[in-house]
């Protein structure tokens, strides 16, 4: 392949084959991403929004039982200080705290303490009070001085027992009794450890924790409290802070917060979603790759399939083209069974086929008519027998002394043959062609003498137009041998040209012996097997080649009455305009 | 063509359904972690099981909680490690009793895919995905440290340790030791191992003290060592002689600070190892590629003075 060659295969354009497959392709990748993004995110959305939900479902739960927790201790306060107060003694007092210590399981300690913050009375627990000076965590002076009517403390660790060191929250009132001298504190220490391991084993969603804080954000308990002392763990308070009672939030996990009391504790939960969003999103991206390779292979596997079957068709009849381009006439062509559209493209290539190749034929076979007719033509210049019997008769005038006569006859002599090959043309004016007759006539009348007669009459106004050359000469020719050679009487030609509409008719008239009507077509068929000149079928041949079939000889005749040879040519008024034509 | 198009098509699409159910299964199972202390019932490793519950919690983990007989049984750890691998465990997080001779069996569970995670004490095993503990050196050189700014003038000291072959206390003494010859006023009178027993180690420090009447000074390395040697200083009624440092978590080692025995304790934070452990562990299972081969926790120093602090409080005390 040449230069020139490869760079027309590079402009063909892309084939149809790939162009199918590569939209098929884009437009599942397409389908596939965009709905694969859509799905994924909804998906998210519906994680998220699940996860929310279900922070806010376990905090809100967790906050009613601590709730419900609180308010036992409350009421269980309210009934000690009422009982208490009905206690007549100290004494008294004190029994009904050493059972109230024994029978309530999660009181980890019982006791009435006076203004200072020292222990008066405890209930019975089966401790021991430490002996020396103790800094007693269950009072806090800033706490029990405040106007709440039941004060409670943070959870805190226990300190007046000797090894004794439960956390415990503080629960105090005031109480005003006849059998102490001046009014104090009921204060119950309740256990805090069942409060923590229930919001130790607290789980929100896959990964996630409660812990509780106070209105003002700080911790009261978190199951992680040692961590974030140390710093191992943080919580993310300022978020806290921002969150509204009930609300859950979502930043990079979910945080939900839940008021216990009027907000004197929050539960908070804290969830992580991102992983568990992650992990779901991971196996769901993976479902869609494995989608969208076997989508991706299906999309190339059907439009291979349907490229085969539209391309694999117009392939094929792009090479009989190509092949029917490079040589016609041997080209066969066999139409395939494939979709409609080819089909029908394909037919009427086969018919295109067909056409070209018969009017290849025809024309080939004109070019050989015409050039025999031309070969045949210049033949005729030089007939022989003509030229031996003029010279003949110019002989012997010549020795016959009729000089004048022999100078005519050589005189017309060469002027039909000057005529005769009109300088190769094809075309000369009908002027010339009649001279060309005139002078045949002369010279056949000095040979012939008074055999025949002759005359011409042609329209003034066709004489400029242009004819055939050797037209009306062979048709003489026929005549005068056909036609007077064998009369006893004079022959007469009458030879005829005049306009009739856009063409020219020119005639031949003769009184001879006629032809039979089976004469009359064979004449026109077959080619002379003599030498002795053009036929008329050779001056038909020509003037069709030339004009078209609607031009041509007729002949009309009857036997041994005469014939009347009919020439119809159309007007052509210069040489010009046949010649571009052809 | 068609005929093996079908084909092709059908072979994808069985893939595609046997793809998606596999990938359906992955979320759904917890992991089984096993937790293998030196020994479950000391207050230290209650303390570690409650950081350990908390993060199964928190990460949606099972785990078990199973230790030796004593701080010295390390074939029964080994048992637990066997059993744990046959258990279909994920993970094991061992607090190893013997630094070297529990390594056969680490390889064994290694070798079957279980991921190991060393707590509090460390093992001679090069597998280990993290080791968390306290900076055992450091706490030894904090105690010396501690030790130091008891008192001015001659320091007689005398150390109570436990089983010669942990790997804790090998590195608190050593810490200890290597702090203490930096200073001219120290001599180290008498070291001890004792047994994990309170009572066993009581006597044998009331015989190191009565053996070596110098002694002013006393190091303990761990809960069974501390008491120890804080129940011989109240036997001998040398509290105010012989200052006592201890390293701890137990509810009476903090009854004896208050109570003058044990001068200056230090608190670990057998908590966060736990739950650290636990931490650890749901990393390596994802095959997370850990941070830090050791993570180191601190501990806290309280006296009298700092016992009560909320802080304090929420490091020292445990709940129950």
């Amino acid at each position: 392949m040449n230069r020139l060659e490869k760079n027309q295969k590079n402009k063909k354009g892309l084939s149809l084959q790939f162009l199918v497959a590569a939209i098929m392709i884009m437009i599942s990748l397409i389908l596939i991403l965009v709905l694969s993004v859509f799905f994924i995110n909804r998906y998210v959305q519906n994680i998220t929004e699940s996860a929310l939900r279900n922070s806010e479902q376990v905090v809100s739960q967790t906050a009613a039982t601590i709730d419900n927790i609180k308010e036992q201790m409350e009421i269980r306060m309210e009934l000690l200080v009422q009982e208490v107060g009905h206690c007549s003694s100290q004494e008294e007092a004190q029994k009904y705290m050493d059972n109230f210590s024994e029978m309530q399981q999660d009181v980890a300690g019982v006791y009435i303490y006076d203004y200072q913050g020292d222990i008066l009375i405890h209930g019975k627990n089966g401790q021991n009070i430490k002996g020396y000076d103790i800094k007693n965590l269950s009072y806090a002076e800033e706490l029990f001085s405040s106007n709440e009517k039941i004060i409670l403390s943070k959870p805190h660790v226990q300190s007046c027992y000797v090894n004794y060191y439960p956390w415990v929250v503080t629960m105090a009132m005031k109480v005003d009794v006849d059998y102490l001298s001046e009014a104090c504190y009921v204060v119950i220490d309740y256990q805090f450890s069942s409060i923590a391991t229930y919001i130790d084993n607290v789980g929100v969603g896959q990964r996630g924790y409660c812990y509780i804080i106070d209105r003002y954000g700080d911790i009261i308990y978190h199951p992680k409290q040692r961590l974030i002392y140390v710093g191992v763990a943080e919580e993310n308070m300022d978020v806290v802070a921002k969150l509204k009672n009930g609300e859950a939030l979502l930043s990079t996990d979910i945080y939900c917060k839940q008021e216990i009391d009027n907000g004197q504790w929050n539960i908070v939960g804290v969830s992580y979603v991102n992983e568990l969003i992650e992990l779901q999103v991971k196996s769901f991206r993976l479902f869609v790759m494995l989608i969208a390779a076997v989508s991706i292979v299906l999309s190339i596997l059907s439009s291979a399939i349907v490229s085969r079957r539209v391309s694999h068709p117009v392939r094929c009849l792009v090479k009989a083209m190509k092949e029917f381009e490079r040589n016609a006439e041997a080209f066969e062509y066999q139409s395939e069974n494939s979709i409609q559209e080819i089909k029908s493209l394909s037919d009427s290539f086969s018919h295109m086929v067909f056409m070209i190749r018969e009017l290849l034929q025809r024309i080939k076979q004109e070019e050989i008519s015409l050039r025999k007719t031309e070969l045949k033509a210049l033949e005729a210049q030089i007939n022989p027998h003509f030229l031996y019997n003029t010279l003949d008769s110019i002989q012997w005038m010549c020795e016959r002394g009729k000089a004048e006569e022999a100078v005519e006859m050589i005189g017309a002599l060469a002027k039909l043959f000057r005529i005769s090959i009109s300088k190769g043309r094809d075309l000369i004016t009908i002027r010339n062609e009649v001279q060309h007759a005139e002078n045949y006539l002369k010279i056949q009348k000095f040979r012939y003498r008074d055999e025949f007669v002759y005359s011409l009459e042609f329209d003034e106004e066709i004489l400029d137009y242009y004819c055939n050359k050797i037209t009306l000469q062979p048709i003489i020719e026929n005549s005068i041998y056909h036609g007077i050679d064998t009369e006893i009487e004079t022959g007469e030609i009458v030879i005829r040209g005049c306009r009739d509409g856009n063409d020219i008719i020119m005639q031949v008239k003769d009184n001879g012996q006629g032809m039979t009507e089976e004469q009359a077509a064979t004449i026109l068929q077959k080619e002379r097997s003599d030498d002795s000149g053009i036929g008329l079928k050779n001056v038909n041949d020509r003037i069709k080649i030339y004009f078209g079939e609607t031009y041509g000889i007729s002949i009309d005749s009857e036997l041994d009455y005469g014939t009347t040879i009919s020439i119809r040519l159309p007007i052509v008024r210069s040489e010009e305009d046949y010649r571009s034509e052809r | 063509m068609k005929g093996k198009c079908k084909k092709i098509v059908g072979v994808l699409v069985a893939l595609l359904l046997l793809l998606s159910g596999c990938a359906e299964q992955e979320g759904y199972e917890k992991s089984y972690i096993a937790v293998i202390p030196k020994y479950a019932h000391s207050d230290y490793f209650r303390e570690v099981a409650k950081g350990v519950n908390i993060a199964a919690i928190e990460y949606s983990v099972t785990t078990s909680f199973e230790g030796a007989k004593n701080e010295e049984d390390y074939q029964t750890q080994n048992d637990l490690i066997d059993r744990a691998v046959e258990a279909g465990a994920d993970a094991i997080v061992l607090s190893a009793i013997d630094y070297n001779k529990s390594v056969e069996s680490l390889e064994k569970a290694h070798k079957a895919g279980v991921k190991i995670i060393s707590i509090d004490s460390g093992v001679n095993f090069d597998d280990v995905y993290q080791t968390i503990e306290s900076d055992n050196y450091e706490t030894g050189k904090q105690a010396a440290e501690e030790m130091l700014s008891l008192r001015r003038g001659e320091v007689k000291v005398g150390i109570v340790n436990f089983d010669k072959n942990s790997a804790n206390g090998i590195e608190r003494e050593r810490g200890f030791r290597e702090r203490m010859e930096q200073e001219e006023r120290v001599t180290i009178v008498d070291a001890i191992n004792t047994v994990s027993n309170v009572s066993e180690a009581t006597d044998e420090v009331v015989e190191m003290l009565q053996a070596h009447a110098d002694i002013n000074s006393m190091v303990a390395f761990n809960e069974f060592t501390s008491l120890g040697a804080g129940y011989a200083v109240k036997e001998l009624q040398l509290g105010n002689q012989v200052d006592v440092v201890a390293v701890d978590n137990s509810i009476p080692s903090i009854g004896m600070v208050e109570t003058g025995e044990i001068d200056k304790l230090l608190v670990q934070n057998p908590f966060a190892m736990g739950y650290l452990g636990i931490e650890s562990a749901v990393n390596a299972i994802k095959n997370v590629e850990p941070t830090q081969k050791h993570v180191y926790t601190s501990a806290l120093v309280v006296d009298r003075n700092n016992l009560y602090d909320v802080d304090s409080q929420r490091f020292v005390f445990p709940f129950d």
